[in-house]
């Protein structure tokens, strides 16, 4: 069921900020060139944390300013560079709907709500920044807020495209944000999912998951409209496949059949083969048990060891949490515009356990025509997001 | 048989505690080679929890490597009676 | 020798309701409806919230090198939905919305749509939220017709108000008419 080319859902910007950096473009020719940004932070280790070393973005004092909003400065910054990217006015801009996937909201409002200190919760609380995107960019439309963890930025942008696709919106601004987390960098290092030094996923010797932080936003449109305001289309967005566990609250199930469904649900959705897939966008945390049941999903769904190509980039610029779906989208749709596969920065010695095709360096794929962007969260919630090159 | 020591038998009777705070279905006499998860039927989210509530009793750190080898109470206690 | 003193920031089970006690209320009430939904699409304005704060709370007192880590994964919004996917061993999607009657009103939409597409035949749409006195708030209604969900969250979007999405749900089912509708609707429980 492909639909015909100008009802299609198209990406005509994109914007983001991560530990790599704000410029899309050079955040993916930093991947492509084995560019990690995890470091040792001091502040972490003055204050006991078990393990200090974390994906950052460098503050030159514009999220810092006040640690309780700094989920929302990184937000419209993103945004912003999203609808200058995509030529966006204010006219398409009121109608827009916003579509925003977090994991832990403002974490530092929580963070000082512990200590007594009179904080507003409803203030830092997830749906904060869909507000703020209206407010900031006076959208007039649907607000959704996703809070379904480390999958949310791929429910923020499956839903938006959804919306477009069935008529109800025209553009949509869709992404996920989460400014970096004491909790988080404190609670994973706490059930011992995290790795003290670097990611490496799908490595032999992966020791656990990093943490980043980070927001990306991809301004979608109906490709009719967007064409007929001369708009560049940079990929399409195919469905999104989802799928429940129903297993543990932490730990994925070991054969990776949630996962699994998940990835065939977008296949069947959007009305592609599984051989036309030609790259795997994983989610790739580094852990021992959720490489390894991704793994299997990837081989059940697509062959032992036959299947496309595997990248995780989490080893590049850390687990951005609420935003790495939407961050790796991103780089999933440069991916289709350069034809070239960039490769899982932080591997060294691949599990040969693993029945799938780890990319190691950056692979050139002139027919690269669909990809996968997946994402599977605590709570066993597992989704993958078929994005297609736009031509 | 040995007699075991009152180090021991205090350290035993506090991991009995601590391991029924994070499962209260276990007995108070939680036999001390059980494995945690295949006998006990622990979770690896009850594992981490009862790690840590053993490292904060006894004020010490099991590293990343160490903790995955503590399958058993009586391991648990060896570990906390030779790095207190 | 070891401290043996439990302090209230262990893991409070039988003392104050924390997300994990809310949780397993929720899905223990929904569990006792046997419903077997396809797809969950759970709206709340509070999840996760009050176990960051107690968690921190809690991390502050220990020492961040003795921290518990049992409420962590409590901490995320989703946390509900995987205690109640998991009672109702829901396979198919599952959604959380953050917020209000926008939460609502999106789970609605989700459920509808995929109601239409026929990704699912039945849907748990389900409203969770905690008070800041820890007091859970649960209202939910099985679907089975994508116009009768859209229906539900044009009627909550017609109440414009800005209550908590298990206010807001019990409020439609107490006026929605269909027989069809299979409805639980509760407004607190003591855990």
């Amino acid at each position: 069921m492909t639909r015909p080319d100008d009802d299609r859902v198209v990406v005509t910007g994109i914007g983001l900020v991560c530990a790599l950096g704000t410029d899309p473009d050079q955040v993916f020719t930093r991947i492509l060139d084995g560019e990690f940004a995890a470091r040792e932070w001091p502040d972490l280790v003055a204050d006991g944390f078990p393990i200090t070393v974390a994906n950052r973005v460098e503050d030159a004092g514009e999220y810092g300013r006040r640690p309780a909003r700094r989920g929302r400065a990184l937000t419209v910054h993103a945004v912003g560079n999203a609808i200058a990217d995509a030529g966006l006015g204010a006219a398409h801009l009121k109608n827009a709907g916003v579509y925003v996937g977090s994991t832990m909201g403002e974490s530092a409002g929580f963070e000082a709500a512990a200590a007594n200190s009179a904080t507003d919760l409803d203030d830092a609380t997830a749906d904060t920044f869909a507000a703020e995107i209206a407010r900031e960019f006076g959208t007039n439309g649907t607000l959704r807020t996703y809070g379904t963890a480390c999958a949310a930025g791929n429910y923020a942008i499956g839903s938006a495209a959804r919306a477009i696709a069935s008529g109800r919106i025209d553009v949509a601004i869709a992404g996920g944000v989460d400014a970096f987390s004491r909790i988080a960098m404190l609670g994973f290092a706490r059930v011992r999912a995290m790795s003290p030094d670097r990611c490496r996923p799908f490595d032999r010797n992966r020791r656990g998951m990093q943490l980043g932080e980070g927001a990306a936003f991809l301004v979608l449109e109906r490709e009719r409209s967007a064409a007929r305001r001369g708009a560049r289309r940079r990929a399409v967005i195919g469905s999104l496949g989802l799928s429940g566990d129903a297993h543990h609250p932490t730990a994925p199930r070991p054969d990776g059949s949630g996962s699994a469904t998940a990835l065939r649900s977008a296949l069947l959705a959007t009305g592609v083969r599984a051989n036309e897939i030609g790259w795997i966008n994983a989610h790739g945390t580094g852990t021992a048990a959720s490489d390894a049941a991704e793994s299997a999903a990837v081989a059940t769904v697509f062959g032992d060891r036959t299947g496309p190509p595997v990248s995780s980039l989490k080893g590049a610029f850390g687990h951005c949490m609420g935003a790495a779906a939407a961050v790796e989208a991103a780089m999933t749709v440069l991916a289709l515009e350069r034809h070239v596969i960039p490769p899982t920065v932080g591997v060294l010695d691949v599990d040969d356990q693993l029945p799938i095709d780890v990319v190691v360096e950056p692979r050139p794929a002139p027919d690269l025509r669909w990809a996968l962007n997946c994402g599977n969260a605590f709570g066993g919630l597992n989704s993958a997001l078929l994005i297609g090159a736009a031509s | 048989m040995n007699q075991p020591t009152t180090l021991t038998d205090d350290v035993i009777d506090v991991l009995r505690v601590e391991i029924r705070n994070v499962k209260a279905t276990l007995p108070p006499d939680t036999a001390t080679d059980a494995l945690l998860m295949t006998d006990l039927g622990l979770d690896s989210l009850d594992v981490v929890e009862f790690v840590a509530r053993v490292e904060e009793v006894y004020r010490i750190s099991v590293s990343d490597e160490d903790w995955q080898q503590l399958t058993t109470l009586q391991q648990i206690a060896h570990y906390v009676r030779t790095h207190r | 020798m070891p401290r043996r003193d439990l302090r209230r920031t262990r893991t409070p089970r039988g003392e104050a309701a924390t997300e994990i006690d809310a949780s397993t209320w929720f899905a223990d009430e929904l569990g006792a409806l046997n419903w077997r939904p396809d797809g969950l699409y759970v709206a709340t304005s509070t999840a996760g919230r009050l176990e960051a704060v107690e968690f921190w709370r809690a991390a502050a007192e220990t020492g961040f090198a003795f921290a518990n880590p049992r409420l962590f994964p409590w901490t995320l919004a989703n946390s509900p939905t995987g205690s109640i996917a998991k009672a109702l061993d829901v396979r198919g999607p599952t959604y959380t919305l953050v917020g209000r009657a926008d939460a609502l009103v999106g789970a609605f939409d989700h459920a509808s749509d995929d109601l239409a597409r026929e990704l699912v035949s039945s849907a748990a749409v389900v409203a969770v939220d905690v008070a800041d006195d820890r007091t859970p708030s649960l209202a939910a209604v099985l679907v089975t017709s994508p116009v009768l969900a859209c229906q539900l969250g044009i009627m909550v979007e017609d109440l414009e108000g800005r209550g908590r999405p298990s206010d807001l749900l019990s409020h439609v089912l107490a006026h929605a008419r269909s027989a069809a509708v299979e409805r639980r609707s509760l407004h607190s429980g003591n855990v």
